[in-house]
């Protein structure tokens, strides 16, 4: 679709050969990302699969290819001199600190923008930060109100008040509240199908841990009491 | 391609403008337009990152200023595809203020323009109507605040906050005029505050001229060419532009041929059309026997500050820019110890560019910077930039797009008068905020994407590009009608009154239309 609606000319740019990344390169920027956005009480740039955005960008442009090429030989380096063991094989402290005294070059500045611009514009990056995203078709017709739920990040907190009551409800507040917000959840109608779908991405995706019967509860739930309108 | 009434030169603010009052006028207008006509229900998404990679103008713009300079940040921002600017814009559009026009004889600075406030206000009136402008609230006793065509958008939750702290400084704030629809009005829906003005509004809320003026233009008859990029215009041996030469969306180059050509396609590229479009006739360049094309870049002197407070605000609910603004400090104050001044409105930040607020921290430090987002709310200050010849859009010598026509470039320097101007800005914000309870306040970078003034508007020849009609003073059947005939910048968003001006110079084209084919 694209295709046919941008010209022919803006898509001549840059198709320019960029030498991929090999594997020790992806394992080593994986950790660094993992640095930059760690995971906590909230999900990090790891459960955001940050890293192979990350590689997309590099492997794009020969400038920073070379940029990440040398950046990372560098960390290597220093890891063997200062620990005797490569960067990736170092512990998580050994790590950080290594990565604090490079925080000011261009190469670990590259990861982090790239990181965080990814990150804050991830779904889980954005629910993070208490931001719905609720863009269309809903919009926020109350944006004159004070905003609905307390403010509290931990999730689950505002839980049950905002879902509809019916059978399931403890579980699904219980099992989605602890990663996202609930009126992710509340502000979208879905057929029974779609409602699967998003569940078997929450497990294959973003690693909800949810038992099979468990999931089944939840999709019914949804369906029954989210369903189209 | 057979010869027209009129060719335009880009199907933004302007263009789109002069489109259809020219086509409406029975004329005959074929539009070129570099990027794609854009569906908004189909190409928009509620994505910044995505949206931005659509609408951003790519076409490379070289920079040789100031390398310190954070006062033009956004090199040549402008967007791409028909509608232009105004598919990101924020939809923000105070008039100019009578004192605008005279900042030479007011205040000794600037230049004048070649008209005064009220002669461009029938043009504003008509400006807020084809956009749908929504009229401020409360009302205010002042000439360039309209009422306009809709009634005034509720201040959002966060605005009231702000309003606070401004009511206990004595400052008077009150709900800015937007082109976006607080009711159903011509055709298009009611806003419904979701926020994403900047990524392209999908719902046609915003006046946006690709869904206001574009339509009307095609049912007037006029043509839209998307994707083509003009390269130069040439002229017959008598010196009368005669055709613009563009590639089409193939690459192809292409001969429009047109009594009158009108140019609009932003105050960087419209200067360097003209810049190379030379011949043995204008060797420096069309219309620019004053050697003032490309002169007198001028930028909004902006600073954002975001303050953090203790309680929720959630400000990412409804739209960006002005939903709460003062013109308190837009005139002169000479305790302040420079001439000019600025207005203050809300703006509303995009999780990314909170966190962008903290450009260095990493690590656990700034996932808890990034939670604060909920507790957040932004300003804006900009301010008047003053005219000087030394800031320039000019041609690169060296660097060539992928069509190998010249770019380009920008030169900027600031002065300390900018430098004092900002401080003074990041005070008031400063000071707002904390009046309103934040704990916090963070300042972003400096910068605008609102150029202007680089083909300038004046009655003598030897001081200006074209005529206070947009009129060529070399060329007579070549007009140009976008934000570089500016001759100040004033301390507003330019977009309001770069329709004004060109549903000036239509009018007048469509008047002298005999004289002039």
């Amino acid at each position: 679709m694209l295709a046919a609606l941008v010209p022919a000319w803006r898509l001549i740019a840059a198709a320019q050969e960029v030498e991929r990344l090999d594997a020790g390169e992806k394992t080593a920027i994986a950790v660094i990302v993992s640095h930059i956005i760690p995971t906590d009480t909230t999900p990090g740039a790891q459960e955001a699969g940050i890293a192979s955005d990350v590689e997309a960008a590099v492997e794009k442009s020969e400038k920073m290819r070379k940029i990440y090429g040398s950046g990372l030989q560098e960390l290597d380096t220093q890891s063997q001199t200062q620990f005797g063991k490569s960067f990736v094989e170092i512990t998580y402290d050994q790590q950080e600190q290594l990565l604090r005294g490079i925080e000011k070059s261009e190469f670990f500045r590259s990861v982090r923008n790239l990181t965080v611009r990814r990150f804050y514009n991830s779904q889980l990056g954005l629910e993070g930060v208490g931001y719905p995203g609720m863009g269309q078709p809903h919009g926020y017709r109350d944006f004159d109100q004070p905003p609905s739920g307390n403010g509290d990040q931990h999730r689950g907190m505002e839980a049950e008040a905002t879902l509809p009551e019916g059978e399931g409800k403890k579980e699904v507040a219980a099992s989605c509240g602890q990663c996202h917000r609930l009126n992710v959840v509340t502000s979208q109608r879905k057929t029974r199908e779609q409602w699967q779908q998003t569940v078997n991405k929450m497990i294959t995706k973003y690693h909800a841990h949810l038992e099979p019967d468990s999931s089944d509860r939840i999709v019914s739930y949804l369906s029954r009491n989210l369903g189209p309108h | 391609m057979p010869k027209v009434d009129v060719c335009i030169v880009g199907a933004g603010a302007g263009g789109a403008t002069a489109a259809m009052r020219l086509a409406e006028a029975h004329l005959s207008v074929v539009v070129l337009e570099a990027g794609p006509h854009w569906d908004p229900a189909k190409d928009f998404v509620n994505d910044v990152e995505v949206m931005a990679k659509k609408l951003n103008w790519d076409m490379p713009v070289t920079y040789a200023g100031d390398p310190t300079d954070s006062v033009i940040g956004v090199r040549g921002h402008t967007a791409f595809g028909v509608g232009g600017g105004t598919n990101h814009w924020t939809c923000a559009v105070g008039r100019f203020h009578p004192t605008d026009f005279q900042t030479k004889s007011v205040d000794g600075e600037g230049t004048d323009w070649p008209i005064r406030y009220a002669d461009l206000e029938p043009d504003y009136l008509l400006a807020e109507k084809q956009l749908g402008v929504s009229t401020p609230f409360p009302e205010v006793q002042l000439p360039q605040i309209p009422r306009a065509v809709n009634p005034p958008h509720k201040l959002s939750f966060a605005s009231q906050i702000i309003q606070k702290g401004c009511q206990k400084l004595g400052i008077h704030s009150f709900v800015g005029p937007t082109a976006i629809n607080s009711r159903p009005y011509d055709g298009r829906p009611a806003c419904n505050y979701c926020g994403f003005c900047t990524a392209g509004c999908m719902i046609r809320a915003n006046g946006n001229t690709l869904v206001t003026h574009i339509p009307r233009a095609q049912a007037a008859g006029a043509e839209i060419r998307a994707n083509c990029y003009a390269r130069e215009i040439r002229v017959d041996k008598s010196g009368i532009a005669k055709s613009v030469i563009y590639f089409d969306s193939e690459g192809k180059e292409q001969e429009q041929e047109a009594a009158l050509i009108v140019v609009a396609c932003f105050a960087v590229e419209t200067p360097r059309l003209l810049q190379n479009s030379t011949s043995g006739r204008f060797p420096d360049g069309l219309a620019n026997s004053s050697g003032l094309v490309g002169k007198n870049l001028m930028t909004h002197l902006t600073q954002t500050a975001v303050g953090v407070f203790d309680q929720p605000l959630d400000s990412f609910r409804g739209y960006p820019i002005e939903n709460l603004v003062t013109y308190d400090f837009y005139n002169t104050d000479a305790k302040r110890g420079f001439a000019r001044g600025y207005k203050i409105s809300t703006d509303s930040q995009t999780p990314i560019e909170f966190v962008g607020l903290q450009p260095t921290l990493w690590g656990a430090e700034l996932k808890r910077h990034a939670e604060s987002y909920r507790y957040q709310q932004g300003l804006v200050a900009i301010a008047e930039m003053h005219p000087n010849d030394a800031n320039t859009v000019t041609i690169d010598p060296n660097v060539k797009d992928r069509f190998g026509v010249p770019v380009a470039r920008m030169t900027h320097q600031r002065t300390e008068r900018d430098d004092r101007v900002i401080e003074h800005e990041r005070q008031t914000c400063r000071e707002i905020l904390e009046a309103a309870g934040a704990r916090k306040v963070y300042f972003g970078h400096a910068h605008s994407g609102h150029i202007m003034g680089t083909c300038r508007m004046g009655v003598h020849p030897e001081k200006s590009v074209v005529s206070p009609y947009g009129q060529s003073h070399d060329v007579k059947n070549l007009f140009i009608a976008d934000s570089s005939i500016f001759v100040t910048t004033a301390s507003v968003n330019p977009t309001l009154t770069i329709v004004a001006l060109s549903n000036r110079v239509s009018d007048y084209i469509i008047r002298n239309r005999r004289e002039l084919a």
